[in-house]
This record gives structure tokens, sequence and C-alpha cells, in this order.
């Protein structure tokens, strides 16, 4: 299994905007834009605020009822995908 | 000297912008000095951007600068504007006719330089109510306004919406002037001959049909916008969307991405349309890219028009 990233952050090209429950990403690089569902935001969310993930992790298994496993499957794929996009960057922890 | 009210814009210009006057000096939300310059304006460096759109030997249309530190575009074959915070200053061309600009992808830009989104699109209203017709170039707004107009709608704007905030929720959509754009065909369809109908500029076919007769006056309330996608779907579908599609839909059919982006307001507008997108429900409406659809289009479009669970 790959060695996971610990610490995100979001790439400097790219705009938050919460609208509602749901949250929008604007790439200013490619002009393109993506839909962020409830949970999806919410992990967004607390990514921005934290950066690490695990305590973004720990944050969400208070406000989700799910089994933790399932809930880090779920949050590394999207993850996962953010990065692949450019959206997020994996970032050293601060010391 | 000349006074102006437009899209709650009072305007003072020293050139004729074909418009009624405003000889009431009516209160509005901005004010907005045009004034005329005999000689090119000096322009700072080199252009922060381009438009896509170019001449046969590859020129651009649309060049943006900076003077001053403040944008100036310049529009070729017509002349420079000089968006300044209170003013803008034109420079034209001998023969050119700036005013078409002026009162287009000038004055929207300088509406969101002052922090008031502006999305391209027709507004037509019924029972005090407005609704924003929106879409890219090309998608029907004008044509498909002006079929509203003659089930009985009146039209509020065409071309420029301008999203002032109201304070209360619903955004507050001004009239503009009575006239729409349209291309010779809808023209065609929908008014009969079009021979009579001035071009809206020379370099451009769309005509202008004078229509106070089916015009809305008062500022109105918007209560739905419409996002048209205009040869979507054989059959006519009025969606419903969520929040982040619609604030995605919007940005996209606002006006002038690329200058915007270019002058960095995409931020702001993503922010503004996002207030916006919570209080005003936006659908996408598609329907068949035919004439003989329309009537469909519009009875489709009507019962939720006069709905009285929307305020």
């Amino acid at each position: 299994m790959n060695q996971r990233h610990t610490h995100y952050r979001v790439s400097d090209h790219v705009y938050a905007q919460d609208v509602l429950d749901e949250t929008v990403l604007m790439d200013t690089h490619g002009g393109h834009y993506f839909e962020l569902n409830p949970s999806a935001a919410d992990i967004f969310r607390l990514l921005q605020k934290h950066g690490d993930v695990q305590r973004l992790l720990a944050e969400l298994q208070q406000a989700y009822d799910a089994e933790p496993q399932a809930l880090a499957r779920d949050v590394y794929l999207l993850l996962d995908d953010l990065e692949q996009q450019g959206l997020i960057i994996p970032v050293a922890p601060v010391s | 000297m000349t006074h102006y009210h437009y899209h709650d814009v009072a305007i003072t210009s020293e050139i004729d912008l074909g418009l009624p006057q405003d000889k009431a000096k009516l209160q509005a939300r901005l004010h907005l000095h045009i004034e005329r310059r005999a000689n090119a304006i000096v322009m700072d460096g080199a252009p922060l951007w381009q438009s896509t759109l170019r001449d046969a030997h590859n020129n651009p249309h649309f060049s943006l600068y900076t003077v001053a530190g403040e944008p100036c575009l310049a529009v070729l074959g017509t002349g420079q504007f000089w968006l300044r915070s209170d003013r803008i200053v034109v420079y034209c061309q001998v023969t050119a006719n700036p005013v078409p600009f002026l009162l287009g992808r000038i004055l929207a830009t300088w509406l969101e330089l002052r922090g008031v989104p502006v999305l391209h699109g027709a507004t037509v209203t019924m029972q005090n109510k407005a609704t924003a017709l929106v879409g890219e170039s090309g998608a029907g707004k004008s044509t498909l306004a002006t079929a509203l107009l003659q089930c009985g709608y009146q039209l509020l704007a065409d071309d420029l919406l301008p999203l002032f905030g109201s304070g209360m929720g619903h955004p507050l959509i001004a009239p503009g002037f009575p006239i729409s754009r349209l291309w010779p065909d809808s023209a065609a369809h929908l008014l009969g001959d079009v021979d009579p109908l001035p071009r809206v500029h020379p370099r451009y076919n769309k005509r202008l049909w004078h229509n106070a007769d089916y015009c809305d006056q008062h500022p109105r309330p918007l209560t739905r916008l419409v996002i048209l996608a205009r040869g979507a779907a054989e059959e006519v579908q009025l969606i419903p969307l969520t929040p982040a599609e619609s604030l995605i839909q919007l940005q996209r059919a606002a006006h002038d991405p690329a200058l915007a982006a270019a002058l960095g307001l995409e931020k702001q507008r993503l922010q503004k349309l996002a207030t916006i997108v919570a209080t005003v429900p936006v659908y996408r409406l598609e329907y068949p890219n035919e004439f003989r659809d329309l009537d469909a289009v519009c009875a489709r479009l009507a019962p939720a028009f006069s709905a009285s669970t929307e305020p």
C-alpha cells in the first residue's frame, strides 16, 4: 500500500465558495469548476481548517455516524481525487 | 451634457447615447460620467489580455491595458475606453460609433469593477416579478424573451443584467432600454419584416427592435433565473438546479468571463453570485432548436411565472 500523505493545503489558484451546504471550487488556471456535495464540502472545509488528515478524520467522526475505516476510505478517495485535479497539494507537517 | 437613467445608473454623458433623456434626474444606485477625449489615450506597456475574437489580419477585437493603474479597453476600429472609478473616458475614432460598446461590454465591465455582478441575459416580468433568461451568446435569450412578450409578458432589460443587491434577499433588476437585439431569422419569425429593423452595429448582423409598448419601466425583484440550453433536448424540460450547479452555470453565463479573469474579478463575482443562488431559484431550460417549438417553451414557462409560491 502506498504511503498516505498526512497534510494538504488548497492550491493557490483555487477559490472555494460555499453556497448553502455545498461548495464550488474554481480552478483559475484552467477555468474549471468543481462541485462538492454536502459531505464532500464538509471534508473540504475541515481540510482547509486543519490541513492535517488525522485531525480532519477525528472531527468528521464526531459529526458523522459512520464506521471509522469506511469514513477514512471515503475521505482518502476524495483527497486523492482533489489532488489528481490539482486542487489540493500535499505538504510537510508543520513542526 | 445629457442625463440618462439606465440600469439604475445615473449617467451624464458628453456622447449622445441614443437613450431617452432623464429630465427628472431620478435617484440611482450609481453615478457615471462619460467623458469624450479628443486624443488617443497613451496606455501603459503591453496588453494584459486580448480577446480571442480577431479580424481577418488576426488583430484582436478587444485588448485590455492599464492607464495610471486603471483598466483601459481598446476596441478595434472604434477607440479606447478608460474605466475610472467615477467615469469612463472615451477616445473615439473619427467615423466610429462607440455607443453599442459603451452600453454593452464597457458598462458591464465598469459595473463589475464597482462590485455589481452582470449576467448576459434578458429579463421579462409578469405580475411584478422578474425572470431572467441567461445563457451564452447564441443561446436564444432575446428570441425567447421576444416570444414571451407576445404571450403577455413585459421586457425589463435585454443584453445586460446587472444584479444589484436589494438588502432583502432577492436582487432588484432595474429597467434597461426598450430594445431587443435579434438575429435576422428570429426577427423574421417573430416580427415578420426584417428590413425596417436597423443593425445593432455595422459589423454585426443582429437587428434592433424598439419595443416600448411591451416594456416594464419599474425595478422588479428577481424571482427566478433560467439558463437556456437550446438544442439540448427534443422535449421542453425545466430542470431545477442545485445551488452549486446554479453557481457554476451563472459564473459561465456572466458577462465576459475571460475579461473578468484578467481584471481579477472572478472571486468577487463568485461570492456575489453565491448569495444570489442562495435566494433565487435557478433552472436549466432544455428545448429543441426549432422556431416552431417556441410556443411550447412559452407554455412550459408560463405557469411557473405566475406561481404563488414564488415571492
